[in-house]
């Protein structure tokens, strides 16, 4: 060791700083977010439905990205060498979470997107293929905690995706509507609230601001029993998290339970949530989307069409990544505002 | 095969044990103080070029190739330092040992191209 160190010595007094620099650039995280294209992924293996349908020839994937919250400074460099690439300030209410809580956060909006997406297919496909049951019964209201903000008290004593059971109110009512919280609750008290996690039940005393504040994100949500539906469904383990493949995966579950093919052999991505009535509402990263789309070769590319509701349209920033890559969107960049205009476009198609 | 292990005894016998693995130490600790910058460009590289997935593991294959070489020099390097008059034909015996890795960095390589990142791409 002390051989080769004396002999290396020059070189290491010379590149010492240089290399400790390197590092620094390497490791040093900035409150950046970074958007990146990231791939497309069949549906039909992440989602198995466990019915027999004549031969799909194409195929409909869900388009993910990657996304970089707090890159390092090489990061942040080399980002600028892709025209595909986008970066913004990391937004306020996302830079106190850590890594683990980002995929917690990011694995609990894919499992609910996927509910959603069985909900809506399986209902949709009952209408016409008397084979699928899927009654009322099927689902369930369960209210999550989707967020937390740094300021929350006891923090670290409720865990994003737990469940919301109930609260024990001003008077010791037990209040289990989250919409309802606030009536039972004096500013400035704290009050005992029951949660579930995959453990067990337990308690945390949390504040009248909390609430107000929204410091505590609770999310409603319908989720599926198995057991009540027909045909059963499976979900494979996949590393990739986000509500934004829920358009897809309604369409591709919804052709797995019809007889007739809706693909025509094409290779069908697109991107969108979808909600339990079957509209699709707005997603992040629609140039890097696009992007992905354009690697990847895909025939056509739904996007969610324009909302009124809000400021900034996914079809109209899709639009200009067309041009920008030199796409032509006729035919190809497909907006829907509903599952049921997809399914109607992929039915028209001669 | 039977001459190349008989290389390395008669190594072992005229440097000894100790100094022929703190030769291979040193020639490690600096192959990692390269390695560690190299993974972490390669990680953060490939994060934000994703779809060139391909071509990163074939830079990758390039580069591992070269630390190799890199490692096995300092090795060789050290080893002469410590003892200068040693009978074996100590390039023969590495450039053996650069060949055997190489074949392993490619065959880990092809399998990443061709089977791994297929399977990961669901």
């Amino acid at each position: 060791m002390k051989e080769l160190t004396k002999k290396l010595w020059p070189i290491i007094r010379i590149l010492i700083i240089p290399y400790i620099i390197l590092m620094f650039l390497l490791v040093y995280r900035i409150d950046y977010l970074i958007y990146a294209p990231g791939g497309i992924t069949e549906v039909e293996s992440v989602i198995d439905i466990d019915y027999e349908v004549e031969e799909i020839k194409g195929s409909i994937s869900s388009t993910y990205i990657i996304s970089f919250k707090r890159p390092t400074f090489f990061q942040f460099v080399i980002n600028d060498f892709s025209k595909y690439n986008e970066v913004i300030i990391l937004p306020e209410y996302y830079r106190h979470y850590t890594d683990q809580e980002n995929r917690e956060i990011s694995y609990l909006q894919k499992m609910t997107s996927v509910d959603a997406a069985v909900i809506v297919a399986y209902q949709l496909a009952s209408e016409d293929n008397d084979d699928i049951i899927f009654e009322e019964s099927a689902t369930y209201h369960v209210v999550l905690v989707t967020g937390k903000a740094e300021d929350l008290s006891n923090y670290d004593s409720v865990g994003l995706g737990d469940e919301f059971i109930s609260m024990i109110g001003e008077s010791d009512e037990l209040v289990t509507d989250i919409n309802d919280l606030t009536d039972f609750m004096i500013e400035g008290n704290s009050y005992t609230f029951n949660f579930k996690n995959e453990e067990a039940l337990y308690q945390v005393d949390l504040t009248t601001e909390d609430i107000e504040d929204r410091a505590l994100i609770l999310t409603e949500y319908l989720l599926v029993n198995e057991d009540e539906i027909n045909p059963k469904f499976t979900e494979n383990d996949s590393n990739i998290g986000g509500p934004s493949g829920g358009l897809l995966q309604t369409l591709s579950i919804y052709n797995n339970l019809i007889q007739e093919d809706i693909t025509h052999g094409l290779k069908i991505a697109g991107t969108g949530t979808i909600r339990y009535d079957g509209s699709v509402g707005y997603i992040g990263g629609v140039k890097q989307k696009i992007a992905t789309a354009y690697i990847n070769k895909v025939d056509l590319f739904f996007i969610p069409a324009i909302d009124e509701r809000y400021s900034s349209h996914n079809y109209i920033e899709a639009l200009a990544a067309c041009e920008e890559f030199g796409i032509d969107p006729e035919g190809w960049l497909i907006p829907v505002a509903t599952i049921q205009e997809a399914i109607d476009y992929l039915e028209g198609i001669e | 095969m039977k001459a190349y292990f008989k290389s390395w005894k008669v190594l072992n016998k005229e440097l000894g044990m100790t100094d022929l693995l703190d030769a291979l130490f040193a020639s490690l600790f600096y192959s990692l103080l390269i390695l560690t910058p190299t993974i972490l460009i390669f990680g953060q590289i490939i994060s934000m070029y994703y779809y060139l997935l391909n071509l990163w593991v074939v830079l990758i294959m390039l580069v591992s190739v070269g630390i190799s070489m890199l490692q096995l020099l300092m090795w060789k390097k050290t080893i002469l330092i410590k003892k200068k008059d040693i009978s074996v034909n100590i390039n023969q015996l590495f450039s053996k040992l650069l060949i055997t890795y190489s074949v392993v960095i490619l065959v880990v390589g092809l399998l990443f191209i061709f089977v791994f990142i297929p399977m990961m791409q669901i």
